[in-house]
């Protein structure tokens, strides 16, 4: 339990979580290639095709992950912002900054491979549904965050937590992403997997693994993405302090002349 | 070998969601890589700048 408390203390202060973050990054990127090259490979040429869809289904393996991930990141972005509003900790700042361009990403790639995927199905690349227009509303709550902090980027921790207030409030859009498919009449599909194991969705595992493998990929990938861009913000606001001079490896006398602060939040 | 990569009627849809996908990654990668070598290499220069001032006075 001690170790846990240390570790999260550690986590919480710019120095250390740069330090020990930086051990993650080659591993995860590792993992995210490895895993997005074979889900790619299993899904396109070695899952069977679909009875109804054929083909056109395979989208499924980039759609799905993205949509998942454009959810989680969110997701991420609340609580973290909650942390930024209630205890004003540093690095959760970053983390909720950091993780804004990636989820916006993952946004537009499931708006994008969704349209894709309507036209031959549905014959139509948009339609003003539950689920689509919930989906937009995600992308304009993620430029709303990146917005409201850019327009008061001087003062970062201000701005932060203005960012913040936006990122809780938009967290009510989640559910109604996630269940607009029940709730409204749509032409969006079903959830395709379940975690109950319900009779809905895929039930074949050469269709399901490459599904899992590539939201596995995309985990890996926004955790690299997300911490380089949490270094990034970190060296950004905190770049007059000692530690940060060391971590870019200025010389000695620079080290010792500037402030003897060494960057705790 | 190519009727693997043949999808059909679904060629354009299929292989523009993937291409959407890997090409957004990429974009991403050296995005985020290349801000933060421009951020290291920004206060590099300034710690060197204050060394210096600090030098001549």
């Amino acid at each position: 339990m001690n170790r846990i408390v240390k570790f999260y203390h550690e986590m919480g202060s710019p120095p250390s979580f740069y330090r020990i973050t930086s051990h993650w990054l080659k591993p995860m990127l590792f993992l995210a290639i490895v895993l997005t090259l074979y889900g790619l490979v299993d899904g396109l040429f070695f899952a069977p095709t679909d009875y109804q869809q054929g083909d056109s289904y395979r989208i499924i393996f980039v759609h799905v992950p993205a949509a998942w991930m454009s959810m989680f990141i969110y997701a991420i972005i609340g609580i973290t912002g909650i942390i930024t509003f209630v205890w004003r900790m540093k690095v959760a700042e970053a983390v909720m900054m950091a993780s804004v361009p990636i989820g916006a990403l993952f946004t537009v790639i499931t708006l994008l491979t969704g349209m894709l995927w309507g036209k031959p199905m549905w014959g139509t690349y948009w339609d003003w549904d539950a689920r689509m227009t919930s989906e937009l509303i995600l992308l304009f709550l993620y430029i709303g965050v990146a917005g409201i902090y850019s327009a008061y980027e001087e003062d970062p921790r201000k701005a932060a937590r203005l960012a913040a207030l936006v990122a809780i409030i938009g967290l009510v859009n989640l559910p109604v992403i996630r269940y607009s498919v029940t709730w409204w009449s749509s032409i969006h599909q079903g959830s395709s997997v379940s975690l109950m194991g319900g009779s809905n969705g895929i039930q074949d595992w050469d269709m399901l693994r490459p599904l899992l493998v590539m939201a596995l990929a995309t985990k890996f990938y926004y955790i690299y993405s997300m911490l380089t861009r949490t270094q990034t913000y970190l060296l950004k606001t905190e770049s007059k302090k000692k530690w940060v001079a060391e971590a870019v490896g200025s010389q000695a006398e620079t080290i010792q002349s500037t402030t003897s602060n060494d960057g705790a939040s | 070998m190519m009727e693997l990569f043949d999808m059909g009627k679904y060629n354009f849809y299929v292989w523009g969601s993937i291409g959407i996908f890997v090409l957004a990654l990429v974009v991403d990668f050296i995005g985020a890589s290349s801000k933060h070598r421009k951020i290291k290499k920004q206060i590099k220069a300034q710690n060197r700048k204050i060394d210096n001032r600090r030098k001549q006075a």
